[in-house]
């Protein structure tokens, strides 16, 4: 396998619980681990339960609709591959399901961005293994796509 | 009463000059501050036993410092600890003097953070979070990649919440700097800097600016742990080691995950901390708190009970940092505006003045007796360690 180019884009290693997740997303679908014994989702995926540390755990399906929680603009890129895309945001968004999650922001410019902002998850497909999942302004009435 | 019965003290302590381009490998660097801390305690270089250091793979390992200065090492090791490291060298150093392991131990580190691996960039073989956290590839495919993004979301919602200002992060930059001005030593010496300056630095990872980040540096710094026996026969007054807390946190370290994201692990240090060596937050004379970025002196401040929640940013914009404030912090000019060794620098600076120093000049903080020093400001994990002026 060729080494990836100095200047490309970082992808997640797709190995253990992280290549479940990215599986789902290259599916569209955001789904989160879920406590099979007290119902708590979680995120980042892990094996055990950082509220009851049960190890049972399903993959439930998120509504990809949450609020944005807090957010940080890049103004100058510590990556060569994201030079061109300064300025740009990274978001915590809270989903409706309680988990919170940090991703990118497309289709709103970062000095727009507010507290509590409604946004859902959208998808791009980087390769046929791994979609990155961000997050856009919603759109009453319409469900995530 | 206290850690270990009080029954350690750090002897010796050094470091080298800052720069941008030391022209020295790590190793080197690791030697020369080695040396220092040994001429500081006036102790041969064959009484170290020890040798602990910390490293994101881009220091001096203890087996090769050792042999560089002729030591014979009946314990080493090298923890992957981040900022919280300094604080863990030190306790673990007294405690493996405690089990019988060696007798006296040389905590260290040593970096070309400038011209080597740097923090803040992924370009010229810099660091990234891939290098130490499996989780790293969730962030780093959204084109977050040093610790600025993180601990920018966090001052974020910080700002959010309590309505922490620029002005207030402004505050700790330039009370460091003026600290700076203040050490001939300090790679920010001779940059005096103004309110308009620092609002005029460019944003890095917004609320970031530049001068809310700690400097890129190269250089090493060291101090030697013993016990307060064979201390107090040094050259210089020995400094107790009054308490020390390693690496207490939260459930998990995916901060985002936890019911606040802007209360430092600190709230777990704290108690424990100040309730084994038995003072509280108002016995602290002068401060080290550690500073990746200015905001993080905030919530340490918050969170170590020097203010309530939420109001470390008008404690710092009140002056209290200052020597001569209510709480001098950072005195030699901190990681913002001395220069970045992963903490080691700020503990230096605070044994020296617990041993009075800088008597007789403006530098010297007042009565110094009790000092703390922190480690990390984030929350997933933080370490504490209460020093005390010996005798």
């Amino acid at each position: 396998m060729a080494e990836p180019a100095a200047n490309a884009r970082p992808e997640p290693r797709l190995d253990g619980l992280a290549a479940e997740f990215y599986a789902y997303c290259a599916t569209g679908t955001l789904r989160f681990q879920r406590c099979e014994a007290c119902g708590a989702w979680r995120h980042l995926p892990r094996e055990m339960c950082p509220s009851c540390a049960s190890s049972k755990w399903t993959w439930e399906a998120s509504s990809g609709r949450g609020r944005i929680f807090s957010w940080t603009v890049t103004h100058r890129a510590p990556h060569p591959a994201f030079a061109a895309d300064v300025p740009y945001a990274v978001v915590v968004v809270e989903l409706e399901e309680g988990v919170r999650m940090v991703s990118g922001l497309r289709g709103l410019a970062p000095e727009a961005l507010e507290l509590d902002l409604a946004v859902e998850v959208g998808f791009e497909s980087v390769s046929a293994e791994f979609s990155l999942p961000y997050f856009k302004p919603s759109v009453e009435g319409e469900p995530a796509s | 009463m206290g850690f270990l019965g009080g029954r350690y003290a750090i002897a010796g302590v050094g470091e080298t000059d800052w720069s941008r381009q030391s022209g020295r490998t790590p190793l080197t660097l690791g030697l020369q501050a080695a040396r220092q801390a040994l001429t500081d305690a006036g102790m041969e270089a064959r009484e170290l036993d020890g040798f602990l250091s910390y490293s994101e793979g881009d220091s001096a390992d203890g087996l090769h410092l050792a042999s560089g200065l002729g030591a014979q090492p009946s314990y080493t090791a090298e923890i992957v600890g981040g900022g919280s490291s300094a604080e863990f060298l030190v306790a673990t150093a007294a405690a493996a003097i405690e089990a019988g392991l060696c007798t006296s131990v040389l905590c260290y580190r040593a970096m070309n953070g400038r011209s080597g691996r740097r923090f803040g960039t992924q370009q010229d073989g810099g660091f990234s979070f891939d290098q130490i956290d499996p989780f790293a590839g969730f962030f780093s495919a959204q084109g977050m990649t040093t610790p600025a993004q993180h601990y920018g979301l966090i001052a974020r919602r910080h700002m959010h919440e309590y309505g922490t200002t620029a002005e207030q992060l402004g505050a700790v930059a330039l009370a460091f700097r003026e600290h700076a001005c203040g050490n001939p030593h300090a790679m920010m010496h001779d940059r005096p800097l103004t309110m308009a300056d620092y609002l005029a630095s460019p944003l890095i990872a917004d609320p970031f600016r530049l001068l809310d980040c700690c400097l890129e540096s190269d250089g090493a710094a060291a101090c030697i742990v013993t016990s307060l026996a064979r201390a107090r026969d040094c050259r210089r007054r020995p400094v107790r080691i009054l308490g020390a807390v390693t690496r207490a946190g939260g459930p998990h370290v995916y901060h985002y995950g936890l019911p606040s994201i802007t209360e430092a692990a600190g709230q777990h240090v704290a108690p424990r901390l100040f309730g084994m060596a038995g003072l509280e937050p108002g016995d602290v004379d002068v401060a080290a708190l550690y500073d990746c970025f200015s905001f993080v002196v905030l919530l340490q401040l918050e969170d170590y009970g020097f203010c309530k929640k939420g109001e470390g940013g008008p404690f710092a914009a009140g002056g209290r940092l200052g020597i001569g404030g209510d709480l001098p912090c950072n005195t030699a000019g901190g990681q913002l505006s001395e220069a970045y060794t992963h903490g080691m620098n700020n503990l230096i600076e605070l044994v020296r003045q617990l041993r009075g120093t800088y008597t007789g000049s403006k530098r010297q903080v007042s009565e110094a007796e009790v000092g703390l020093c922190t480690g990390w400001g984030g929350p997933e994990v933080a370490s504490g360690l209460l020093l005390g002026a010996g005798a």
